[in-house]
């Protein structure tokens, strides 16, 4: 077997030819495979049977849809959180677009005159107008926009559990460092995706926000000034921001998203899935069901659910309710305002650092550069280089196919679930003045102690997860749960008993090996 | 520094009520007056430079007038339930009970009306809590402690037929930055509390705004100014919300927590159940 890109496709003994669709192959197209054991879909009608003929004497797709049809997916319930996000990311486009066809990004003064009695009257900017007409005209625009809204949140959060997946399984290890880097770059662009539509509705509420994006762009030393009024276009507000963001949002950060999940999808593609150490599972194979049938199924149907789940929250659930908040207006400000909560986290490094303000050799560092900047980027700096760090720390450059179970690599989980606490203890000091008048406590107190917990907290989690990890290794090797778990036979003799061989499943070998 | 206040002897309260008597008797005289001569007491209000107690009309005016002057009701309840801590004559008690001047008719019924006071027991925090007190019990002591801590009057807050969209730019310019966009309250730094709207009456609302209790600052806002931001809290509170059940009117905190807690967890759920497999 050649290795070539598109022998790389799980090999079959359905599949005739081994070079199919290599570069340079001279025989005829329908001799590469095309002629193998199965009919072309509707060959048996004469003018689907000849279109497809058509197309696939000039392409060659049919070879390459059969191997495609043939990749083989893990499985374990832990391989469709990614595509719990990139199903999110379809309702995103999806209802996006709707809202794209109302909204107006333009900040022109204009006089509401919409059903929503108390807005009347007041002078609010044409995109709040417009969020309005959506919210109370539009027909389904509510709902829509409260399903975008959902799915925002729901998208974030199934990439970051598809990244703490990918994080204590070590799948990130080589060769896959490189669709690490990709994954967390998306990651980035969600958050960027998620706030300028956040800031979008130039509500008051968005308004604060942009407005502490503004400082902290403020106050990167020497730049700052220069940077932050080139990339709002003058000083906050400035009129032409709402225009700015909209692009941002509907065209910049979606097509760089489509177009990093394509990449991520392609080197899932080449690389193959990892898997987990199981019944027939090597370095060398991928055990799990084909993507035809049996995953093409199972993932439409999780299409469906995930569409289900967010429309639910969209239906029931009320969300940014722009009409309370009001259009922005810098001179006021409503209380509690926080951020999305996947941008809560930098919200808490803003409350409860300390207000340091230092002249450095003539230069001052004003206050939110260091909570605003340096931390953010030093925390998803490490995160995002982590493959490589953890190469250096534990001298191991070899492949890996083959997971580790969390607990396997206990000093990996441990950091993993520390630089977790983290997020957590930041995320709640964000919501501070929440947590602070439901459980009573002043607001300064929890400042203090989630200053503590900032540092202690991470640590904790490390040795208790350490621990639990060492001892989970300590009891034995066995993985608590199968994947697919256990399958049972009656016998002859009526008794039950366990099925271990996994003769329904497909065992595809990788790219290069016999 | 805790010597129980001495009781007063009989004569000096009796001849302050009957003083009282004499005046509230006078001022209710000259309200009815105004009224007969039809012109509305809330009228002067417009610039907002007023203070807080002549914006809601003259001192004592609404409260007293139909109290018909009976103070010892009000007296006796007031020894009984309040002079223990705030002091004979609203003076305070140093280390159990602030003064009550300046308190006068409204930061009574304010306190009184929402269970804020009597505190249940010593010691306690004063919060929103079921009235212990009939409204009857309260309004004497309204009376009588308007006129021993004599201070703003209730402000007769009328919502009906006031400008709601006025009331939410006064709601958002003036109360939203502690009380929230959406009335549901927030902390206010110090420990305070500004509490949830959402079950505020238009009268304590107008109340809470002529007195400040706590931390919050007095707002000397013309009646009609009054009435629109009732009127807007008011419409808070029965408006329908759109787009389904309200998560407290809390913003993003709530709404994250649901996120994760309804959206994520469903989703973790249907994956582990979609990646089951079928028995062979």
């Amino acid at each position: 077997m050649s290795g070539g890109v598109a022998a790389s496709g799980p090999a079959d003994e359905r599949v005739p030819s081994s070079d199919a669709g290599v570069p340079g192959d001279a025989r005829p197209l329908a001799d590469r495979g095309v002629t193998g054991g199965y009919a072309a879909p509707g060959e048996n009608i004469p003018i689907v049977g000849g279109a497809v003929r058509f197309f696939d004497e000039r392409t060659g797709l049919a070879t390459f849809g059969r191997n495609a049809l043939q990749k083989v997916f893990p499985d374990h319930w832990s391989f469709l959180l990614g595509e719990v996000a990139a199903f999110s990311f379809v309702v995103l486009l999806l209802t996006g677009t709707f809202l794209t066809l109302f909204f107006r990004p333009d900040t022109t003064p204009t006089t509401y005159a919409g059903p929503y009695v108390p807005l009347r009257g007041a002078t609010v900017s044409s995109a709040f107008d417009s969020v309005m007409q959506l919210s109370f005209v539009v027909r389904a625009g509510l709902l829509m926009r409260q399903i975008h809204h959902w799915a925002a949140l729901i998208f974030v959060a199934a990439i970051v559990t598809h990244l703490a997946r990918i994080f204590l399984t070590g799948a990130f290890r080589r060769p896959r460092e490189v669709n690490w880097i990709i994954g967390f770059g998306l990651l980035l662009l969600a958050l960027g995706e998620g706030f300028s539509g956040y800031s979008l509705p130039d509500d008051l509420l968005s308004g604060t926000g942009l407005r502490i994006a503004y400082s902290a762009a403020l106050s990167i030393p020497f730049i700052g000034p220069w940077f932050a009024s080139l990339f709002f276009g003058g000083a906050f507000p400035s009129a032409g921001f709402i225009s700015r963001l909209f692009v941002i949002h509907v065209m910049l950060l979606p097509g760089a998203l489509i177009g990093g999940i394509s990449i991520h999808l392609l080197i899932v593609w080449l690389q193959k899935h990892t898997q987990y150490k199981g019944p027939g599972a090597t370095e060398h194979n991928v055990v799990g069901l084909r993507l035809w049938p049996g995953q093409t199924f199972r993932s439409v149907g999780l299409f469906f659910l995930t569409v289900a789940v967010i429309a639910l929250l969209g239906g029931l659930f009320q969300i940014n309710p722009v009409w309370e908040y009001g259009p922005f207006v810098p001179y006021t400000a409503a209380s509690p305002a926080q951020p999305d909560y996947y941008i809560g986290w930098l919200e808490g490094l803003l409350r409860m650092a300390p207000g340091w303000q230092v002249t450095l050799f003539g230069v001052t560092i004003p206050e939110p550069f260091v909570p605003g900047v340096v931390i953010p980027g030093l925390l998803f700096g490490g995160l995002w280089a982590w493959p490589f760090i953890e190469a250096r720390i534990t001298g191991d450059h070899r492949e890996h196919h083959l997971l580790d179970w969390p607990w396997e690599a206990p000093w990996r989980a441990a950091t993993g679930v520390g630089i977790a606490a983290i997020f957590v203890v930041l995320m709640l000091a964000g919501a501070n003045d929440v947590i602070g008048a439901w459980l009573g406590i002043p607001v300064e107190t929890l400042t203090v102690v989630f200053r503590v917990l900032v540092f202690v907290f991470p640590v904790v989690a490390w040795f208790v997860t350490y621990g639990l990890a060492r001892g989970r290794l300590r009891r034995g090797s066995a993985p608590i749960s199968r994947p697919g778990g256990i399958a049972l036979r009656r016998n002859a003799s009526g008794g039950f008993e366990e099925i271990h061989e996994r003769s329904a499943e497909a065992i595809a070998h990788r790219a290069g090996e016999p | 520094m805790h010597t129980r206040p001495q009781r007063p002897s009989r004569a000096v309260p009796l001849a302050r009520s009957i003083a009282g008597l004499t005046v509230v008797a006078a001022i209710g005289a000259v309200a009815v007056l105004a009224l007969l001569g039809g012109g509305p007491v809330s009228g002067q209000g417009g610039s907002g430079g007023a203070p807080g107690a002549s914006a809601a009309g003259p001192p004592g005016s609404s409260a007293t007038v139909q109290a018909g002057g009976d103070l010892s009701a009000g007296r006796a309840l007031y020894m009984q339930t309040c002079a223990a801590c705030h002091g004979v004559s609203g003076q305070g008690v140093s280390g159990n009970g602030p003064s009550l001047q300046g308190q006068g008719a409204a930061g009574t019924a304010y306190a009184l009306y929402t269970g804020r006071m009597p505190l249940p027991e010593n010691g306690v925090t004063s919060l929103q809590r079921k009235p212990v007190l009939s409204p009857g019990q309260i309004q004497s002591l309204i009376d009588y402690v308007a006129r021993i801590a004599p201070g703003p009057a209730i402000p007769p807050v009328d919502t009906q037929g006031a400008d709601i969209a006025a009331g939410r730019q006064l709601f958002i310019n003036n109360c939203a930055a502690c009380h929230g966009a959406d009335a549901a309250g927030g902390s206010v730094g110090g420990g305070f509390v500004a509490p949830s709207l959402h079950n505020a009456a238009s009268s304590t609302v107008g109340e809470a705004m002529v007195t400040g209790p706590g931390p919050m600052p007095v707002f000397r806002l013309p009646i009609q100014q009054i009435d629109e931001i009732a009127a807007y809290i008011g419409y808070l509170q029965s408006a329908p919300t759109p787009g389904g059940f309200s998560l407290g009117g809390l913003g993003p905190v709530p709404e994250g927590f649901v996120a994760g807690a309804v959206g994520l967890v469903l989703l973790l759920l249907m994956v582990g159940w979609g990646a089951r497999r079928p028995h062979p």
